[in-house]
């Protein structure tokens, strides 16, 4: 029985989506503020978590970036034009999110998918490759590898977002901040991961998208 | 144009002056030349007096000293006495230009006094002065001619600097020009800090007060759809609910179906107004069968033919494009099993077509459908179309129409295949 919360001020909308998950079967709690959501995230374990992004007390950025070293993932609901923070979010631990107004089928769909990748195995694994982020390790079959801080991160976010196109520039402001190394730092980082990932007999995960930047698929 | 204007503003300010100058060294040319004939001929007839009243070399003397001279003595009567038979000259005291046989002479006459003392009658001299007058008329000709040398130069000078001086305007206008009204950035101008510097600096102000004005309606309609968008959520959602509670009740049903439609046409009215069509869309691999599928399910009816097409794409946007197509089918028919979702795909592009066997678009409304808020259902905004439209681009693909009247229509969604990427 998977359990979700639901941190969202708006009480109609959060008792519609808590009555549709509960009619599905799941167990459902809700906290209609950020900190009330972070104290149920800290005392109880969820398997997902719907996020508002808009909250009275917290930003939902600040929320996720707490929520992202819990184990449940994290779906943000956003009324927020800007894609900006919705990258932001999905930097900050969110797998996944949903722009306002949304059909209710939609989000039940979306949190199935959620839950299903999740109960497929608890470490992030893809293809032949899994990572293991309590010693930074990438596994392939019998092979392991610690990989450096920033390579390590590097892969995480590529294959935590299989299929999703991340630019160069975007994956350098994550790795780094605000400050940009040199200019083709993330594409030796990527040449180096590949080498690796060869050289063990792992699957070539990792592609450039012509023009755009990379994706794990 | 304003160089020709400078220009021929300059050039009549420098006409104006040379004229000026012109008129100034005739007049005083003139003066002074006519002055020094003046001296001469006071003097000579002074000279001539002299010689009369003191010995009888007379006339003779005088005429051989200057051919241009013309001298007579005239008795008490007007009467000429040497030489005789000429016409007698006029008086005056000082000397005066008078016309002889249109010729400009100085006259000027003396008493005539005997040596005795008596008065005989008068001496009148005559000098002519035409020299004066040719030497006049050629430094005017050459005047004249400088002046039409000096304006044709400096007409071209003046052109030239012109154009040179006024490249700043023109760059400045042509980045003007070049603003996009939706998105107003501003100019950089990097020339000297003269009024064009003053200009762009105003229209740098003005453009940036029009900025803030879009991003403050920009954020009153994105606070605006963040009350709405709960709400709404929440009516759809329930009445979905409700609809498939009671099935039987074709009221709730409807009531779902409109809910719906405000849904989505609120999703279209929000991307429009929340600016979301400048961002940068979060793309990644997906199937557009999927999104067909879902769509198709949406609308039960719907046939659907294809399997898989990987595209690279964001989700939500292009459910929303495929959505809106559909959507847009099925009120032109009125019934969902005439319409018909086709993907097609070779390695290059991936191609989904929306078909539907309504009433069709005749040709002047097919060249307008995409343009904002044109529909040929009366009181639509014809929203979603433009979206769709909009959303395709910002895919790198292209949404074309084909249609005929009295068979239906077919919207085409073409977009670059995943594999075209990789």
């Amino acid at each position: 029985m998977a359990q979700i919360l639901i941190i969202e001020d708006d009480e109609r909308l959060a008792s519609m989506v808590a009555g549709e998950l509960w009619q599905a079967g799941y167990q459902v709690a809700h906290a209609s503020l950020g900190a009330e959501g972070l104290f149920l995230a800290e005392t109880q374990s969820f398997d997902l978590i719907v996020l508002d992004l808009n909250l009275p007390d917290m930003d939902g950025i600040e929320i996720a970036e707490q929520l992202s070293d819990k184990s449940a993932s994290i779906l943000m609901l956003t009324a927020r034009g800007d894609v900006e923070s919705r990258v932001q979010g999905l930097y900050a631990g969110a797998s996944d999110y949903m722009t306002k107004p949304f059909s209710t089928q939609e989000l039940l769909a979306r949190i199935h998918v959620r839950l299903r990748e999740r109960s497929q195995d608890e470490s992030l694994c893809y293809a032949n490759l899994k990572l293991e982020e309590a010693s930074s390790s990438l596994n392939i079959q019998e092979h392991s590898f610690v990989l450096p801080e920033l390579e390590f991160k590097l892969l995480k976010l590529l294959l935590s977002h299989p299929n999703r196109l991340f630019s160069k520039e975007a994956l350098e402001a994550q790795l780094y901040g605000g400050l940009m190394p040199g200019s083709n730092t993330i594409e030796v980082f990527v040449y180096n991961l590949r080498k690796r990932i060869r050289d063990a007999g792992g699957a070539d995960v990792i592609k450039t998208v012509r023009g755009k930047g990379y994706m794990v698929r | 144009m304003l160089r020709f204007r400078l220009s021929l503003l300059l050039i009549f300010s420098l006409l104006l002056t040379i004229v000026a100058f012109g008129f100034l060294a005739d007049s005083l040319y003139y003066r002074l030349q006519l002055g020094q004939a003046e001296r001469f001929l006071e003097r000579d007839l002074a000279r001539v007096q002299t010689l009369v009243e003191n010995s009888t070399l007379g006339t003779r003397f005088v005429e051989s000293d200057r051919a241009d001279y013309r001298l007579q003595f005239v008795s008490s009567a007007g009467q000429v006495i040497i030489p005789l038979g000429e016409e007698v000259l006029p008086f005056f005291t000082s000397p005066s230009l008078v016309r002889l046989d249109a010729q400009p002479y100085l006259v000027a006459s003396l008493p005539w006094r005997l040596p005795s003392g008596n008065v005989r009658g008068s001496i009148r001299l005559a000098l002519d002065v035409s020299e004066i007058w040719a030497t006049r008329r050629i430094l005017f000709n050459s005047l004249a001619m400088s002046a039409a040398v000096i304006v044709a130069l400096a007409l071209f000078l003046s052109l030239s600097i012109l154009r040179r001086a006024l490249t700043p305007l023109q760059l400045l206008a042509t980045k003007a020009e070049a603003i996009d009204p939706a998105k107003p950035e501003l100019t950089v101008y990097d020339g000297p800090n003269d009024e064009v510097a003053t200009l762009a600096k105003a229209l740098d102000r003005t453009l940036a007060a029009i900025r803030e004005r879009q991003e403050a309606e920009r954020d009153a309609l994105a606070e605006i759809a963040h009350e709405l968008a709960a709400p709404l959520s929440v009516v759809a959602g329930q009445l979905s609910t409700l609809a498939q509670e009671k099935s039987e009740d074709s009221r709730f049903v409807a009531a779902r179906d409109a809910a719906n439609e405000l849904l989505y046409t609120s999703q279209d009215l929000l991307t429009l107004a929340r600016g979301e069509l400048e961002f940068d869309l979060e793309l990644a691999a997906l199937d557009l069968g999927d999104i067909a599928r879902k769509v198709a399910k949406e609308y039960p009816g719907v046939q659907l033919e294809g399997e898989s097409a990987e595209v690279l794409a964001s989700e939500e946007r292009m459910t929303q494009v495929v959505r809106n197509l559909v959507r847009n089918a099925v009120q032109a028919c009125g019934q969902t099993c005439l319409v018909k979702i086709k993907l097609e795909q070779d390695s290059q592009t991936v191609k989904l077509h929306v078909i539907d066997q309504g009433p069709g678009i005749d040709e002047y409304m097919q060249k307008r459908i995409f343009e904002r808020y044109y529909s040929k259902k009366r009181g639509g905004t014809g929203v979603g179309l433009v979206v769709a439209k909009k959303l395709v681009d910002q895919h790198e693909g292209s949404l074309s129409l084909k249609s005929e009247p009295g068979k239906g229509s077919c919207f085409t969604i073409s977009l670059p295949s995943l594999e075209s990427y990789l």
